[in-house]
């Protein structure tokens, strides 16, 4: 089942692609570095400031939860990681790409090609069926052969559990439906990484873990998640979570699942040291508390 | 569908999921492109048609009306001039018929000596036989009119017709002729009618000649040329004892109302270029508005791997779209409109322009114009639309967009609440007003364009018939009656005597003249007029100078008229005209305001009477009524006319200043009718932009409108803010319009008054004209606004506020 989940061959490979793990021969390296990314906006009452000399590393095949108040910074992040916004400092590598430094026209492009995008709302192009936007991101990104990709997505559909409503419109489909439509769509064109902003936000419980399921199996498939949540016990479900509170991150704690887990015999999660705490790398999960 | 990709598949449930506003872009390029194919093509008719007819005709290069009558043998003189190519004699003569209704009306008879020969001024046969026999007549086929007198008049039907000798016969109508060498019959105001030599001597009328029309055989089209051999022709003619009344020499090669037509053509290609801007204009407002609508979707698309050019591509494709659609509109539509328009122009003149055709030209120019245009008018909302960021597009909260309360404009809206008793719902429309201000700023200029013009059409049609008006006040009278030949004015005056209800007669001296300028050369022919100098039948407006005085001799005052062609004179000058063949030096003492005239002088009549040797001796009775109603007119003047013929004169017209007054008021109508249209389709445009501006400031509203009603506003409430919001834009656009229309009025006034009158009109606004638009605008505003209004009030809480 996993076929779909793998980057098939570009009819117009793109050097800026990201491999995926067995592809890429590169597993030594994180996919996303993040090294001290600030963020500030100026509003009226004066500069914002909403994140704070981020550094951060994700690896490959990991599945990451972003979990922290409203406000606190972590849909900047999310952003600064997808280009879809511009750190006002520090810099970004997504596969050794440096996004920071990618004009507005190549970033569209390098990020329709290697991150698939899941917004709260869903956000389908209500004029478009299921299956045509599933299409749409091969179509921009000229992936696949034309011929191919209507089966392509078919199986995309098919993987969601949604292949019988393929030439529904949006709206005559569920929340749900919609979303995991949305989740076929984010694996269009086969990207490395799956960026997900309160994926099950808008969802009830049962649907809501219908699609983390579906997050877990594509990372059971290589694929690499990063999930901003609201959803603590679904926080704990991943690999690894980590807190945001006032632009920085605060916590990070590795599960149950993560290769790295420093068992206690107690089956008990470990907390990584704060940015604060440990200011020469917050993701180094050699360096643990209890 | 399936061969398109996704995203063309996007563009194609784009226009089709909003079927109003893809048919409102539609039409508003339409609206543009077809006045201009409909201007164009029809320019285009009329230039391949009149022309040619024109020529086919082979039209005269000059004709001399003469008073005495000649022979054969003058024409045959004539025709052996070296100068001459050609020449052929008429006899015209004036007659009256009697109506269904029971009524006299006037025609022109033409004798033709030879129906198969004729070579000038050919006359093609219509319906009917062909030629008249005798005792029969055929009709020019635009006199065959109701408004001639010709209601339920047939071919075969007999009429009974009054000669000036007062003799009465039946003539049968036998088939209908085109003339295109007569001045419309409705100008003119008498219809034609065309009959054999024998039929004119059983009316009782001599056989000879009293016109000749001649084509110069060199040098056609060179007017000083023809004017010369006219001159030539004039002299050889007076030898022979034949006193020539005038000559005319009309624009060689051109159709005499050809220049009426390019004035005409011009005023209505800036209309045509008028509403192509302003459909541009509703272009640039809707297609932006599909953007901010699509602001989301833009995000989204560009998350998910568009590039900015990508999605350009995709609204230009759109906008293609529309063009393409909108061509298929305009293209029959233009053609149509154009033949409408060109039959118009055809029926004014009296000419054929043949069926509805595409002419490639004007094909051409629309494809270019609606494809071009549209996107000229797209480029900057999709460049301002594509250019927004997907952190930007995807983060849009909060309430409905647009500013308010910043610049200078808003501060004073705020202040108002403080100044007048401005309630909540108000307050909020008139806010919402000025949220969006570029969109409001092309709406109103669209909008005020189209009140402007309507109110400067309006006081063109004021002006026209202030002129009108100012023209026959100017001559204070009610009947005239011109005779054959002049006759003793105490006989002229006595005969009206007996006839009760009368409040003055008079009899003034008419004649024509020309200059004869410094360097020899003659002007144009100059109507003379020779009223007493006590004449209380005239109101000159005086523009320099002063009127003639009883002890004046050689005094002259003129018209600017005369003026327009003859710069050079001016108060105190002395200038040379020949009167009777005979030059005379005159002073010029005064300048009075021409009206719808022509060149026109006046001198005393005691002094023209010496010099035309016809002393005492009158060719004009003027009469004035006691009750000057216009059936009143017709009544006395029916009776003053027969009662002249009774007493042996010989009538050549009675005419009374009502039937003047409706005959120029038919032209003046025609034209104000069609302008009118114009701007009708302005107000379309207009009506159509406000409409589209509603619709997307409601949309963008959604959300707001959903938070009014959670707090309680009324469906009457939401729908009283929006349409009161449309009703201010209404009244804005009024406003601006009026004031534009105070200066554009007066210009445009005096150039539709250039093209029709060749002078400039008396100018009057049009208070009426910025009332009714006022009303028309308001209307059009609450229909636009409507149903906007409507569909937000039905909207449920729920559906806004979860609105996405």
């Amino acid at each position: 089942m996993n076929r779909f989940f793998r980057r098939r061959e570009s009819n117009n490979p793109e050097p800026g692609k990201v491999g995926n793990d067995q592809e890429s021969g590169n597993n030594n390296q994180p996919l996303i570095q993040i090294k001290d990314v600030v963020k500030a906006y100026q509003t009226p009452v004066g500069e914002f400031i909403a994140l704070r000399g981020i550094n951060l590393e994700i690896g490959r095949g990991e599945f990451v939860a972003v979990v922290g108040k409203s406000g606190s910074g972590k849909s900047t992040l999310i952003n600064m990681i997808t280009g879809i916004d511009r750190p006002t400092s520090g810099e970004i590598f997504v596969a050794n790409t440096p996004i920071h430094t990618l004009a507005e026209g190549p970033m569209a492009e390098w990020r329709g090609r290697n991150i698939g995008i899941i917004f709260q709302f869903f956000q389908l192009l209500p004029m478009l069926s299921c299956i045509e936007n599933v299409m749409l991101p091969m179509d921009f990104c000229n992936m696949f052969k034309a011929s191919e990709r209507e089966e392509r997505a078919l199986h995309l559909l098919e993987q969601v559990d949604m292949v019988e409503h393929a030439y529904k419109l949006p709206s005559e489909v569920s929340g749900g439906q919609q979303q995991r439509v949305a989740i076929a769509r984010a694996l269009s064109n086969d990207p490395p990484l799956l960026v997900a902003d309160e994926p099950t936000g808008n969802l009830d419980s049962r649907t809501a873990e219908a699609v983390f399921q579906l997050f877990a199996r594509m990372v059971d498939a290589g694929k690499t998640i990063l999930m901003v949540t609201h959803d603590d016990e679904m926080a704990h479900q991943v690999r690894r979570t980590i807190t945001i509170a006032d632009g920085q991150i605060v916590d990070q704690q590795y599960h149950a699942s993560h290769p790295d887990y420093p068992a206690d015999g107690n089956g008990n999660h470990a907390s990584v040291k704060t940015q604060e705490e440990n200011p020469e790398g917050a993701s180094d999960p050699a360096v643990v508390t209890a | 569908m399936r061969f398109l990709a996704p995203r063309w598949r996007k563009v194609v449930r784009d226009l089709w999921s909003n079927k109003t506003r893809t048919l409102l872009v539609l039409l508003s390029i339409a609206v543009g492109v077809s006045a201009i194919g409909m201007v164009m093509g029809s320019q285009i008719m009329v230039a391949q048609n009149l022309p040619a007819a024109y020529a086919a005709i082979n039209p005269s290069s000059s004709m001399l009306f003469t008073l005495e009558t000649f022979t054969d043998d003058m024409v045959e003189s004539i025709r052996s001039m070296p100068e001459v190519e050609d020449a052929t004699g008429l006899r015209t003569t004036n007659v009256r018929f009697l109506t269904a209704s029971g009524e006299w009306r006037n025609l022109q008879l033409i004798a033709v000596p030879d129906y198969e020969e004729i070579r000038i001024n050919k006359i093609t046969p219509q319906i009917g036989t062909y030629p008249p026999g005798e005792r029969e007549f055929l009709l020019e086929r635009a006199s065959l009119s109701p408004v001639l007198g010709m209601e339920g008049v047939e071919i075969g039907d007999t009429l009974t017709m009054e000669a000036p000798n007062g003799k009465i016969r039946e003539l049968k109508l036998t088939g209908t002729v085109h003339d295109m060498s007569q001045l419309p019959a409705f100008i003119a105001g008498a219809g034609y009618g065309y009959v054999t030599f024998e039929t004119l001597e059983w009316l009782g009328e001599p056989r000879n000649y009293n016109q000749v029309s001649l084509v110069v055989s060199e040098n056609k089209f060179d007017y000083d040329h023809i004017t010369e051999v006219a001159k030539k022709v004039e002299n050889r003619m007076e030898g022979g004892g034949v006193e020539v009344l005038f000559a005319l020499v009309l624009e060689p090669g051109k159709h005499p109302a050809q220049t009426f037509l390019d004035g005409f053509a011009l005023i209505l290609g800036a209309i045509g270029g008028l509403s192509l801007v302003l459909s541009s204009f509703l272009i640039v407002n809707t297609l932006s508005a599909i953007l901010t609508q699509h602001v989301r979707q833009i995000g989204i698309m560009k998350s998910i791997g568009a590039r900015s050019g990508q999605i350009t591509a995709m609204y230009y494709v759109m906008v293609l779209f529309f063009g393409i659609m909108a061509l298929f509109i305009s293209v029959p539509l233009g053609a149509l409109g154009a033949v409408g328009l060109a039959n118009v122009f055809a029926g004014l003149l009296n000419f054929d322009v043949g069926s509805a055709r595409i002419e490639p030209q004007v094909l051409l120019v629309q494809v270019v114009i609606s494809l071009i245009a549209p996107i000229l008018a797209a480029t900057l909302p999709i460049i301002r639309g594509v250019r927004i960021t997907v952190r930007e597009a995807i983060s849009e909260h909060g309430l409905g967009k647009g500013q308010f309360g910043k610049s200078f404009v808003d501060r004073v809206i705020i202040m108002l609440r403080n100044v007048l008793p401005i309630g909540r719902p108000m307050q909020i429309s008139l806010r919402n007003t000025f949220r969006r201000k570029s969109r409001l700023t092309l709406t109103l200029i669209t909008l005020s364009l189209a009140s402007t013009i309507f109110i400067a059409i309006f006081s063109i049609r004021d002006s026209l018939q202030q002129t009108l008006n100012d023209a026959l006040a100017f001559f204070d009278y009610d009947v005239q009656v011109v005779f054959d030949q002049p006759y003793r004015t105490e006989r002229i005056q006595n005969r009206l005597e007996s006839i009760p209800g009368i409040d003055a007669v008079e009899t003034w001296g008419f004649s024509s003249t020309r200059r004869v300028r410094d360097n020899g050369t003659e002007s144009d022919s100059i109507t003379v007029y020779a009223p007493r100098y006590d004449s209380s039948m005239l109101a000159p407006i005086l523009v320099e100078g002063r009127w003639l005085l009883p002890n004046d001799a050689n005094a002259v005052v003129i018209n600017t008229d005369v003026l327009a062609d003859e710069e050079d004179i001016s108060v105190g000058s002395t200038v040379t005209f020949k009167i009777n063949n005979k030059e005379t030096e005159w002073v010029v003492v005064g300048v009075i305001r021409g009206v719808l005239t022509g060149p026109i002088v006046f001198v005393n009549f005691d002094y023209l009477a010496r010099l035309t040797n016809s002393v005492d001796r009158a060719v004009v009775s003027l009469v004035r009524l006691e009750d000057r109603s216009s059936a009143n007119q017709l009544a006395l003047g029916q009776l003053i006319e027969q009662s002249y013929r009774d007493s042996g004169f010989r009538v050549m017209q009675m005419s009374t200043i009502d039937q003047l007054r409706t005959t120029i008021s038919t032209i003046f109508d025609v034209i104000i009718v069609f302008l009118l249209s114009m701007a009708l389709l302005l107000g379309i445009v207009g009506g159509l932009g406000l409409m589209g501006t509603m619709s997307i400031n409601v949309l963008e509203r959604t959300r707001e409108i959903g938070v009014m009603r959670a707090v309680g506003a009324s469906d009457g409430s939401i729908l009283r803010i929006i349409l009161v919001e449309g009703m201010i834009i209404g009244l804005l656009s009024w406003t601006i319009g009026g004031i534009v229309a105070i200066p554009a009025s007066q210009i445009l006034t005096e150039v539709v008054g250039m093209a029709l009158l060749q002078s400039a009109p008396s100018y009057i606004f049009s208070t009426q004209g910025a009332i009714m638009w006022l009303g028309i605008v308001l209307i059009l505003a609450f229909l636009a606004s409507f149903v906007p209004a409507r569909n937000a009030s039905r909207l449920t809480v729920r559906e806004v506020l979860s609105y996405e």
